[in-house]
């Protein structure tokens, strides 16, 4: 029982580090830039079928394909922020819209990733695939370990960087009174872009572990982009560390879910969780309260 | 002709969908996120109601209509009470629930769905007739859609609309904000079961992937395609996003030509929101959707002329002696601070009182209390000698206490007209399940009678047709004072009304306050800076500073204090 325990565990935790790197970038673009990025998704497949075509199509060493990967992909969101999504908010006020406008890049890009690569499946050669430990009755390979620190070090790192840096600390300034912090000469642009690019820096390892545990298909960033969603709830909108800690609880009760129940099943309490904070307790655990209680 | 008759029936189920989500999002302002969660509890009704219980088609449809507005109207009972991004999040979080239910319920046959659902049978034609189906679907369609579209205009949702422009505004008014939201949600969710069924019927075969989030989403973009709030918007979108679909499934390897649609449908949708936000219809401005400017011309200046309608309530003849507003120790504090530490007042039937004092002193605390945007820590007030400390808002509205807001909350995109016309009470159509109807038309011609004399009596008659929006600010007042007239309020509780605007506009709304006492019979109380002002209108004044009432008196008693004075007023 205990060893079943650990064994849930680790498939678990090697999951919800993947929505731990989505829901952290999600909740990052949300809280500076209040934009629901749901494009975020595509741009999670998108940097997965970029690190494929560097390292497997084109040959690249490995390292290199990630590193252009994710210099490519964070610059597809810098556009995007820029060139949609702040024209948008400086025409009107109205979240909507830009919600709107993030789900029509979501068709457009995933289906664009559709119609290059196909939707049956592409996998990245996993150098560490063979290596597997065993301790006592658990099996942990690897890459579950890779997966897991990657995870934990992006998350640590986005929240030190928001801390400890002085433009980490202009961004919470600008995500806590945005009148406030350009009156002393914080540029909103300038916060957004960087937001939105460590979001989308975030979401490379994501991507690249999820095409070693299974494939990348175009579809491949709904799944831990609903996580991410239902994880800024739980966590509370305007705290990253809260969407981080969401994501964990969520990836590990749905892992828990599935061992025991059809696997259908494994969204269904997440999602529940969500709807029961999202209507009682809408400042979530770490939330901003006072921020989001205005209407439309 | 086959293939013809397919996308026809397409564009009708398209329509039914995007018309539904139209009346919700559109006039009701509730974005969401879940409609094609409705739609596919719709298409299951239908599909087990057809095959367990043997319903004949019409039948089905409806049972698929009362599932999905059930189900909406139990999850919406909650969920309607937080609006903007969290409504969004938690029809987000009821779409993947619905998703997971559809996929693992018993009843549902999981990921493998429904098969062989029977065909439906219309008016006569043999089962399987192409030409019935569509038959039948043009009718089904064309009764959705109509009661959709005399929905939106009637009565009901005109208040819809108003609640999506000013939902404090509406709710002061004395409409049941709550009522609405819901009913608006339940009515095209209904609809949207309607489609599913439709859907069902159609294909003789569903599975849980027709209704996911995707579906939802590209209902969304039908929408916005088509044109919010314009009753024509869901039937374009379908159709436009219809064809688009076909013309690439044809000239395209399917494979291929449906990523390409679904490419095009994104770059679409962003295009839309960046270059034309209304879509491919714009929004009317005037509810009624046919302009009444040709009834307006004819109608002349008649500024001076008495307003032709008496009091619908119970009449409260001017300077009766009894206090008409009472409040006792009312208190208030906003986290440490304590906005009003003890508030009395007695205000007698047909007086104009002033409240004055310095900024901070709590005097709009004060009003949010009376008009019930903020429930009291303590103390009790009393309307009309009836208990409302802890009333709901709408309810103190329908009981005669009308405000004005500071910033006068006109609903800036619908008419000045509908401005006024949305504070009735008494409309019939109001009702979600009447509105469609053609009943009540005599009394609706009457109060439209009434809304131009009440815009005449404060002098907008000739802007009766205009978005609110496009009034100068001391116009908006002037509207707000017409609106106080058709909701027949009997106390007005008076934000500022000189603040911000030009000195001739201020003499004119100081006339229109003094003129609506004296031929209404109405009591004010007014917040005002300007002493001016109050001179010659308010009867007396009551002078709060500090969260308590300092002193009450003749306006002239208390400006000659040099103690108040040289404390609160710095002189």
């Amino acid at each position: 029982m205990v060893d079943l325990s650990l064994q849930l565990l680790v498939v678990g935790l090697s999951q919800a580090a993947i929505y731990m790197l989505v829901a952290t970038g999600f909740a990052l673009i949300l809280s500076v830039s209040r934009i629901f990025h749901f494009a975020h998704a595509a741009v999670f497949a998108l940097s997965g079928f970029l690190a494929f075509l560097f390292a497997q199509q084109a040959g690249l060493p490995f390292v290199l394909a990630v590193l252009l990967s994710a210099v490519l992909s964070c610059l597809v969101a810098v556009v995007i922020y820029l060139q949609i999504y702040t024209p948008l908010q400086q025409r009107s006020g109205n979240s909507f819209i830009i919600v709107l406008a993030s789900i029509g890049l979501q068709f457009a890009i995933e289906n664009s990733l559709a119609l290059i690569w196909g939707t049956g499946g592409r996998y990245l050669d996993n150098p560490m695939a063979a290596a597997t430990f065993k301790a006592g009755n658990v099996f942990i390979a690897l890459t579950d370990i890779v997966a897991i620190t990657v995870a934990v070090l992006g998350t640590a790192a986005t929240i030190a960087f928001l801390n400890m840096t002085r433009l980490g600390r202009a961004m919470r300034a600008y995500s806590e009174n945005p009148v406030m912090a350009r009156v002393v000469g914080i540029e909103p642009k300038l916060v957004g872009a960087v937001a939105m690019a460590i979001g989308t820096a975030l979401l490379v390892p994501a991507a690249v572990i999820t095409g070693w545990y299974s494939s990348l298909v175009p579809t491949m960033g709904m799944g831990p982009l609903l996580y991410a969603v239902a994880a800024v709830v739980v966590g509370g909108i305007g705290s990253v560390k809260g969407a981080a800690l969401g994501a964990l609880m969520l990836g590990l009760l749905s892992a828990a879910i599935s061992f025991h129940f059809p696997a259908f099943w494994s969204d269904a309490g997440a999602f529940l969780i969500m709807m029961v904070f999202v209507i009682w307790f809408p400042a979530g655990l770490f939330g901003i309260r006072a921020r989001s209680q205005a209407a439309r | 002709m086959n293939y013809l008759a397919i996308v026809v029936n397409l564009v009708c189920i398209y329509t039914v969908l995007a018309t539904s989500l139209n009346l919700i999002m559109g006039y009701g302002g509730l974005f969401s996120v879940a409609h094609a969660a409705f739609f596919g509890i719709g298409a299951y009704v239908f599909a087990l109601s057809t095959i367990q219980l043997d319903a004949p088609f019409v039948v089905a449809l409806l049972l698929a209509f009362a599932a999905a507005a059930l189900a909406s109207a139990v999850i919406s009972v909650p969920s309607l009470r937080i609006s903007g991004d969290y409504l969004m999040l938690a029809t987000f979080a009821i779409q993947i629930l619905a998703t997971s239910l559809f996929l693992n319920l018993p009843i549902t046959g999981g990921p493998a769905g429904i098969r062989n659902i029977p065909s439906a049978q219309f008016f006569g034609f043999p089962p399987n007739s192409r030409v019935g189906t569509l038959v039948g679907f043009v009718a089904v369609t064309a009764v959705c859609w109509y009661v959709m579209f005399e929905m939106a205009r009637s009565p009901f949702g005109r208040v819809l609309k108003a609640i999506r422009e000013d939902e404090l505004a509406t709710a002061t008014v004395g409409k049941n904000v709550m009522w609405f939201k819901i009913s608006a949600f339940a009515a095209g969710c209904g609809f949207a079961g309607i489609a599913g069924g439709m859907y069902a019927s159609l294909l003789s075969f569903i599975n849980p992937d027709s209704f996911a989030i995707y579906m939802s989403f590209t209902i969304l973009v039908m929408v916005l395609l088509g044109g919010l709030a314009n009753p024509f918007g869901g039937l374009a979108g379908a159709l436009a996003l219809t064809l688009l679909q076909e013309v690439l499934r044809l000239m395209l390897p399917s494979a291929v030509g449906a990523h390409v649609s679904q490419v095009l449908l994104g770059v679409i949708l962003v295009a839309v929101v960046m270059k034309r936000p209304q879509g491919l219809l714009p929004e009317f401005a005037s509810q009624g959707a046919f302009a009444t400017a040709d009834t307006l011309t004819e109608r002349g200046h008649a500024d001076t002329r008495q307003l032709s309608f008496g009091r619908r309530h119970a009449s409260s003849p001017a300077l009766l002696p009894q206090p008409i507003l009472q409040a006792k120790a009312l208190a208030k504090s906003y986290g440490g601070v304590r906005a009003v530490r003890r508030f009395d007042i007695d205000v007698r039937a047909g007086e104009i009182v002033g409240l004055i004092g310095p900024n901070g002193a709590g005097k709009t605390t004060v009003f949010d209390m009376i008009a019930g945007a903020v429930i009291p820590d303590g103390g009790t007030i009393s309307f009309d000698g009836k208990n409302v400390t802890r009333l709901a808002i709408h309810r103190r509205g329908q009981l005669g206490i009308g405000r004005l807001f500071q910033d006068a909350r006109p609903l800036p995109n619908m008419t000045v007209l509908d401005n006024v016309l949305m504070a009735f009470d008494d409309l019939r159509r109001e009702a979600p399940l009447l509105s469609f109807l053609p009943i009540d038309r005599e009394r609706e011609h009457q109060r439209l009678e009434q809304a131009h004399d009440c815009l005449r009596f404060v002098g907008l008659a000739e802007h009766a047709s205009e978005r609110a929006g496009s009034l100068s600010f001391g116009q908006q007042k002037l509207l707000g004072f017409a609106r106080l007239m058709a909701q027949d309020a009997r106390l007005w509780l008076l934000d500022e009304p000189a603040a911000g605007v030009d000195p001739t506009m201020r003499e004119e709304i100081k006339t229109a306050i003094a003129r609506c006492r004296r031929e209404l019979g109405i009591t004010v109380v007014v917040v005002e800076h300007n002493m001016d002002f109050l001179r010659d209108l308010a009867d007396r004044v009551v002078f709060m500073a500090d969260g308590e009432v300092q002193r009450e008196g003749a306006l002239a008693e208390i400006a000659a204090d040099p103690e108040l004075s040289r404390r609160y007023l710095g002189a």
